[in-house]
């Protein structure tokens, strides 16, 4: 897929993220996106933002990820973009 | 001093002393055991048989030790035997003497043999040697090696004597370019001393003296003292095909790299020579004055230098391919080279070891698929892996197809690539094979793309012209299979769209963005653009809500007026409104746009498929037919493929859908007033048409549009294309048509014929009353259930992530393993988020929300179903309904749910009921218990007992039926309850997974034909009002109409997997049980797996067999370890089992204490009971009887294991059955002592409670125990015998019983045991079935087919159409 961009407003900057991935479950009716802005944490690693959004409302609206099944469904999913990308 | 030797000789004799000795004084002890008190000979006995024990263990090391030693010496003079070999010798003087060639070839080839065959022997008795050397103690080693040194010191001097009689014998000649080694490492300078140019080219061989493989000796040491000298010529490669071949392939590539390293070399001057040439032409000819001249100037040369830039690409391209070519063939010669190396090494052929390499590749990927979850995970990461994987799939699958051809199953041309590419066979990396079950597959000869599952097309040549291309052109002839993409005429681009679609609203991807002639389409793009108008408007919509509502709170907060209130109100709900309808627009555009963007969907307008519109001259055979494609000609326009029809359905192009094709058809046929012609009947062959009865009352079958006047007014059931419009009338016969007979005729149980006039579908004719309100059919029910909701099969199922998209900077990033990741889940503020990513994102899950919203929709009108329509689908909603008419999952499962609500008021309901009536019976009972109980007393006065007596059978009245109700009405909840809804739920399950006892399990999946579920719900409605009406004519055609409309939609088709039905229905009028016999799907399955899978296992068996010489070196390291593992397991297993001595005395002994401790309990026990009066009478009685007992039970014992032993010394059992019976006896004997255990426990409680000044707890709870646990010992004894009948097993187990299991790749063994096991069931399951007819369908079936049959006779002889 071709890079996509989004723009988000942190401490008042607006940054320009690289959108990483995007899937979507059926079980929350839900489509949820994977973006960075390329910062690195204090653990050394990259930081990937991920965030949620009503397919259908969504526009211009992202939706905090809390609930533990969503974060897990997440994990899976860049366990298996991982595996994926690996066995090319 | 003696030797070590001679030591251990002597310690075996005075082991064997010993052990004599020690047999004598057990005998000596036995033989006075009577006069020896028990206790002092229990412990001398023991004490005997422990050194008894102990010494013959030490005279068995002995043994063992001095047997390795002979073994060790006679394998160490062999093997010094075994270097002198007179062949060989004869060999290499014939080589050195032979002159010729090809006979030097031959005694070369022989010689390799010899040597190789002579090694492996020596090698084997060098095995010999180093384990029993290792046996050994260093004393004896010592002294073996010592002896073996002095032997060699001897041998020689003689040796050293002549040393120049080997060598003497090499031709300097013959031994050109023969390699000179020495194997041992030694260098030369440690050679023979011979003369430097005798030894050149010579190689040398120095042997390490055997017996000395510290390598401590003299010999190790470099010191001179070889004892032979043999010479080996190798000539490398020199009959090395491949070699050979390589090192041509790598001459001519080296030729042609400085070919092409000339041609840029020449390039490179002609160049220079134009750069000089225009130098010297500008000097002499310069400078130029106007820009003209310089312009020509330059011109010419640069064309030139482009010129010759382009022979230079050229050359430099063909320099790189050939430095390739050359690169590539070095290193296949160095691998070649390492090969040989190896293989050298190995002492194997090259072609060998690379089948062996090949062979522990292919283990290496299986342990690797092993070593992970299963066998659904395969990695194929590696190349190695991949071009395994494809190795062993393409010989399997070739294996396959040839097994199905000699299995008799039609194959045709079938490639391996077509069956793996049509996704039929998906042969694992582990050899697993799955089989996939899937609908059509058209398999095409040669295709070179994936195989399309349902309609293809093929661009046919005419067999003239592919034969004149391959003879002329020398080329293959592929046959494509292509999607069809409608309007295009067959094998050309697809032709223009017409003019009134311009501008239509249709979808396309983009690639067809670019404008087709006048065609403008809207393109993804578009579709884009305004879904972007409408989002920001929805979200003006949004925020104008959000502020009306704000607005409203802020009101209602501030206590407005109630009419200000209700203003706000009413602007909120305009406000919701408007964002509704805003939100409903933006769903249409995103389900437009993903659709569009859907693989498979149709593309723009004139590229759809299937239904092709034709707009041209009218022809009367308008339907054409050619493959799947069906063409609908339509008069009135102009044959440029643009539709002259003006329906507005049908305005977009491509998106017509198979009803409304058939609807136009319909109203042309109306328009012409033409009847079309039939288009696929065949005409009677024997071209005698049945003529039709006056009296049949069937409705013509093939006419489209059947008017069956019923009544003064004409009634027109369109009974093939549409649902009927049927007047409620009641409905007269008419004159000609006969009433059949009810009570004549009998249905036969058999086949029959639908001859009106003699058969009764039902002996007793059935009216309804028309007065009875007529009650919904389930059709009818489920057609307004589901009407408009677009229900597909698959609703419903759950899943979690999907529609996953990676973008690819992500993917690379991944893929260099880089960074590591921290997942953070914030909501930041959002400036910038494209709508197209929305979409993108969103994927598929905007129509899961459209079919949420049905489903919803659905559960709604299930919940507003009546009383009686739910009884009605309570009764007929079954499995075999819902597989036979495709209803969907998700209806069955919502409609469980309902039926259990159902059900569960139902139960409630009746349990009110049963409430009540216990409560009255209960009630009777109480009052019948007083009245009873007044009817006791006495003095009762007659008047008032007859009071009580007519109270009494008051009470009592209606006890019975309502006993008899409770017990009826319990049983109806029950039913309600276990068999009804509990039977609904499983037969949803059960029908939901196909594995409902109505069968059918590989019926291909359908979604709900809406359309012929209406058509159905029609015929329904008109045949429940015949009968309500009592009009048999209109029942009976209803009725027969509708079950021609599920066989015409049944179609049972054949595939290379068996006959499996396709259709959109799956007809079975009988309700009948379809067992894995009767059903044609399962049974051919079933066979067509047997014999894939047995296919395999016969693959994989010839496969095995076929690479057995490839893996004998695999197989041989295996063995080597094997063996190993397996000395150890019988060295256990002769250990285990030589303690069977040891355990059998074990055993007597225990038996032989048992019948003591008997004797001792009854002592006790004669005391206790006499109160331990010693002397009295009673006493003495006592005390004799136990005496008597106790020598009769020691005699008896003793007389059995003397028995015992007797048949074992004179060979009559064997050791193991002597064990067994010991055992036996053993439990005998102990449960004899327990019998008398527990007599003497009894005497010894009441004693043991009546003395406390004796502390007797320890006995009485020993005792106690060996009561309570009466199979102890019994089980000891058994646990011994089985211990050493395993020991056995063990000491006599062999690689042979394991090797073939063992050294099988468990894939292959699974597939042999599925194979054989699968095999096995399609045998028994065709062997059962015996008789019966291997086609589908039942009596009934045939009686439709048949009559269906005779319609379309009917219909050819009359030239009417027949269609749906």
């Amino acid at each position: 897929m071709e890079e996509e961009k989004i723009v988000i407003n942190k401490n008042g900057k607006d940054i320009e993220c690289d959108v990483l991935f995007t899937f979507d479950s059926e079980d929350t009716g839900k489509a949820y996106i994977g973006y960075t802005d390329h910062s690195i944490a204090a653990n050394g690693r990259k930081n990937i933002y991920v965030s949620a959004f009503d397919p259908i409302l969504g526009y211009g609206q992202l939706e905090d990820i809390t609930d533990e099944n969503e974060l897990a469904m997440v994990k899976d999913v860049l366990a298996e973009i991982d595996r994926q990308s690996r066995e090319g | 001093m003696a030797s070590y030797y001679e030591q251990v000789e002597a310690a075996i004799k005075a082991n064997e002393k010993e052990l004599a000795h020690l047999k004598d004084e057990l005998r000596g002890l036995r033989s006075v055991e009577k006069d020896t008190p028990r206790e002092s000979f229990q412990r001398q006995h023991a004490q005997i048989l422990y050194h008894i024990d102990q010494e013959q263990k030490r005279l068995e090391e002995n043994r063992a030790l001095l047997d390795s030693f002979h073994t060790a010496r006679d394998a160490i003079s062999e093997l010094r035997a075994s270097r002198e070999n007179e062949d060989l010798d004869k060999l290499r003087a014939l080589l050195a003497s032979e002159r010729d060639p090809m006979i030097r070839r031959e005694i070369l080839e022989e010689l390799e043999a010899k040597e190789l065959e002579h090694q492996t022997r020596i090698e084997a008795i060098e095995e010999t040697v180093r384990t029993n050397m290792a046996n050994l103690t260093d004393e004896l080693r010592e002294e073996l090696r010592q002896s073996f040194l002095a032997l060699n010191e001897a041998e020689n001097k003689d040796a050293i004597e002549e040393p120049e009689v080997v060598v003497a014998e090499e031709n300097a000649e013959i031994t050109e370019g023969v390699e000179r080694r020495n194997e041992t490492g030694d260098s030369e300078e440690g050679g023979t001393g011979e003369p430097a140019e005798n030894q050149e080219n010579i190689k040398v061989e120095n042997e390490a003296v055997v017996g000395n493989p510290q390598g401590t000796g003299a010999t190790a040491e470099g010191e001179d003292t070889e004892t032979e000298i043999e010479v080996e010529i190798e000539v490398p490669g020199l009959y090395d095909q491949r070699r050979i071949k390589l090192q041509s392939d790598l001459d001519s590539a080296s030729d042609e790299l400085a070919e092409a390293e000339r041609a840029l070399q020449e390039s490179i001057g002609r160049f220079q020579s134009i750069f000089a040439e225009e130098r010297t032409r500008m000097e002499n000819e310069g400078p130029f004055r106007t820009e003209a001249e310089l312009d020509d100037f330059l011109s010419e040369y640069m064309r030139q230098k482009i010129e010759e830039n382009e022979r230079f690409e050229a050359a430099r391209a063909r320099v790189e391919r050939a430095k390739r070519q050359v690169s590539r063939i070095e290193r296949r010669l160095e691998e070649h080279a390492t090969l040989e190396e190896q293989a050298r090494g190995y002492e194997i052929d090259v072609e060998v070891l690379e089948q062996i390499k090949d062979a522990v590749s292919k283990k290496e990927v299986l342990d690797a698929v092993y070593a992970q979850k299963g066998l659904g995970e395969v990695s194929r990461r590696t190349k190695q892996g991949r071009e395994q994987a494809d190795r062993v799939t393409s010989e399997i699958v070739e294996g396959i197809l040839q097994q199905l051809r000699e299995a008799g199953i039609n194959t045709g041309n079938i490639t391996q690539e077509d069956l793996v590419q049509s996704g039929i066979l998906n042969v694992n990396q582990n050899g697993a094979v799955n089989i996939n079950i899937i609908d059509n597959v058209n398999l095409i000869v040669g295709s070179n793309v994936p195989m399309q599952q349902g309609p293809a097309r093929t661009i046919s040549m005419p067999q003239e012209d592919i034969d004149t291309v391959k003879r002329t052109q020398g080329i293959k002839i592929k046959i494509k299979i292509v999607p069809h993409n409608g309007n295009e005429q067959d094998g050309k681009t697809p032709g223009k769209a017409p003019e009134d679609m311009i501008g239509a609203e249709t979808t396309t991807g983009v690639e067809h963005q670019e404008e087709r002639g006048k065609v403008k389409v809207k393109t993804k793009g578009q579709i884009n653009a305004a879904m972007e108008r409408i989002s920001k408007t929805l979200g003006e919509r949004q925020e104008a809500l959000e502020t009306a509502k704000r607005n409203l709170a802020e009101a209602k907060e501030a206590n407005r007026s109630p009419e200000e209130i209700a203003a706000l109100e009413r602007a909120v709900e305009t406000a919701q409104g408007a964002y509704d309808a805003q939100m409903d627009k933006l769903r249409d555009k995103q389900k437009e746009y993903i659709e569009a963007t859907e693989d498979g969907k149709y593309d723009a307008v004139g590229t759809e498929r299937r239904m092709k519109l034709i707009n041209g001259e009218y022809i009367a055979d308008d339907q054409s037919v050619a493959g799947d494609i069906t063409t609908l000609r339509v008069a009135g326009g102009k044959d440029d493929g643009r539709p002259a029809f003006t329906d507005a359905s049908a305005k977009k192009e491509g998106q017509i859908d198979k009803a409304t094709f058939e609807r136009l058809l319909r109203e042309r046929d109306r328009e012409q007033g033409i009847v079309p012609t039939p288009t696929r009947t065949k005409p009677d062959p024997t071209g005698v048409t049945p003529s039709p009865s006056k009296t049949d009352p069937t409705p013509s079958p093939t006419a489209t549009k059947t008017e069956v006047t019923q009544t003064a007014t004409a009634t027109t059931i369109q009974v093939l294309y549409g649902p009927p419009v049927i007047t409620p009338t009641r409905v007269e016969p008419t004159p000609t048509q006969e009433t059949p007979e009810p009570t004549k005729v009998t249905p036969s149980p058999t086949k029959v014929t639908p001859s009106p006039t003699k058969v009764t579908p039902s002996p007793t004719k059935v009216t309804p009353s028309p007065s009875k309100e007529q009650q919904r059919g389930l059709m009818t029910i489920m057609e307004e259930l589901t009407k408009d909701l677009g229900l597909k099969a698959k609703d419903g199922k759950r899943y979690k992530a999907s529609n996953i998209k990676v973008f690819k900077g992500f993917k690379d990033e991944l893929c260099s393993g880089n960074f590591l990741y921290n997942i953070v889940h914030l909501v930041p503020a959002i400036v910038k988020l494209p709508f197209n990513l929305i979409r993108k994102a969103a994927g598929k899950i905007m129509l899961r929300a459209e079919s949420k919203r049905n489903i919803a929709e659905l559960k709604k009108r299930l919940d507003k179903l009546s009383e009686e329509d739910l009884m009605t689908i309570y009764k007929e909603y079954r499995g075999n309904k819902v597989l036979q008419e495709r209803f969907p999952t998700i209806l069955n499962t919502l409609l469980e749910e309902r039926m259990q609500k159902f059900a569960l008021g139902k139960v409630t309901e009746i349990n009110g009921e049963l409430e009540v009536r216990y409560q009255s019976a209960f009630s009777a009972m109480h009052q019948l218990d007083a009245i009873n109980a007044e009817l006791a007393q006495e003095g009762l006065s007659d008047a008032r007992r007859r009071e009580l007596q007519a109270a009494k059978r008051d009470v009592l009245s209606g006890q019975a039926a309502n006993i008899a109700t409770i017990r009826s009405r319990y049983i109806e909840a029950n039913n309600w309850m276990s068999g009804g809804l509990h039977g609904f739920s499983e037969d949803m399950k059960a029908a939901a997974t196909k594995l409902s006892l109505v069968g059918k399990r590989f019926a291909k999946d359908h979604d709900l034909n809406p359309e012929l579920l209406e058509r159905q719900a029609a015929l329904e409605r008109a045949e429940m009002q015949a009968i309500a009406d009592g009009d048999d004519e209109m029942a009976l055609r209803v009725f027969v109409e509708n079950e021609l409309l599920l066989s015409k939609n049944t179609k049972i088709q054949g595939s290379i997997f068996g006959r499996r039905s396709t259709g959109e229905k799956y007809y079975s009028p009988l309700v009948e049980q379809l067992d894995y016999r009767d059903d044609p799907f399962i049974r051919d399955l079933f066979t067509t797996i047997a014999v894939t899978s047995a296919t395999i296992s016969t693959i994989q068996s010839i496969k095995a067999a076929r690479d057995q010489a490839a893996i004998i070196a695999e197989n041989n390291r295996r063995m080597a370890q094997n063996n190993q593992t397996m000395q150890q397991v019988n060295q256990m297993g002769a250990d285990i089992a030589g303690k069977r001595g040891t355990m059998m005395e074990g055993m007597e002994s225990q038996g032989m204490q048992d019948t003591l401790t008997s004797a001792n309990e009854i002592e006790r026990a004669v005391l206790d009971k006499t109160d331990w009066g010693l002397g009295t009478r009673a006493y003495r009685t006592a005390d004799n009887a136990g005496h008597s007992y106790y020598t009769t039970f020691y005699d008896s014992t003793k007389q059995a294991y003397e028995n015992i032993a007797q048949q074992y010394a004179s060979g009559q059992i064997s050791q193991a059955q002597a064990m067994q019976q010991m055992a036996d006896l053993g439990a005998r004997t102990h449960q004899t002592f327990g019998a008398i255990n527990t007599e003497c426990l009894n005497i010894l409680r009441p004693y043991a409670a009546t003395h406390p000044q004796f502390n007797l707890t320890g006995v009485q709870g020993a005792m106690e125990y060996l009561q309570a646990n009466p199979s102890a010992v019994q089980a000891m004894n058994q646990a011994m015998v089985d211990v050493t009948n395993a020991g056995d097993v063990l000491a006599s187990m062999n690689l042979q019983q394991l090797i073939p299991l063992t050294t099988l790749p468990a894939n292959i063994r699974t597939v042999i045991i599925n194979g054989a096991a699968t095999a096995a069931l399609a045998s028994n399951i065709n062997n059962s079935m015996g008789a019966r007819k291997h086609t589908y369908g039942n009596s009934v079936t045939d009686m439709v087919d048949e009559y269906q049959g005779q319609r379309t006779a009917e219909a050819g002889s009359k030239g009417n159409t027949s269609n749906r």
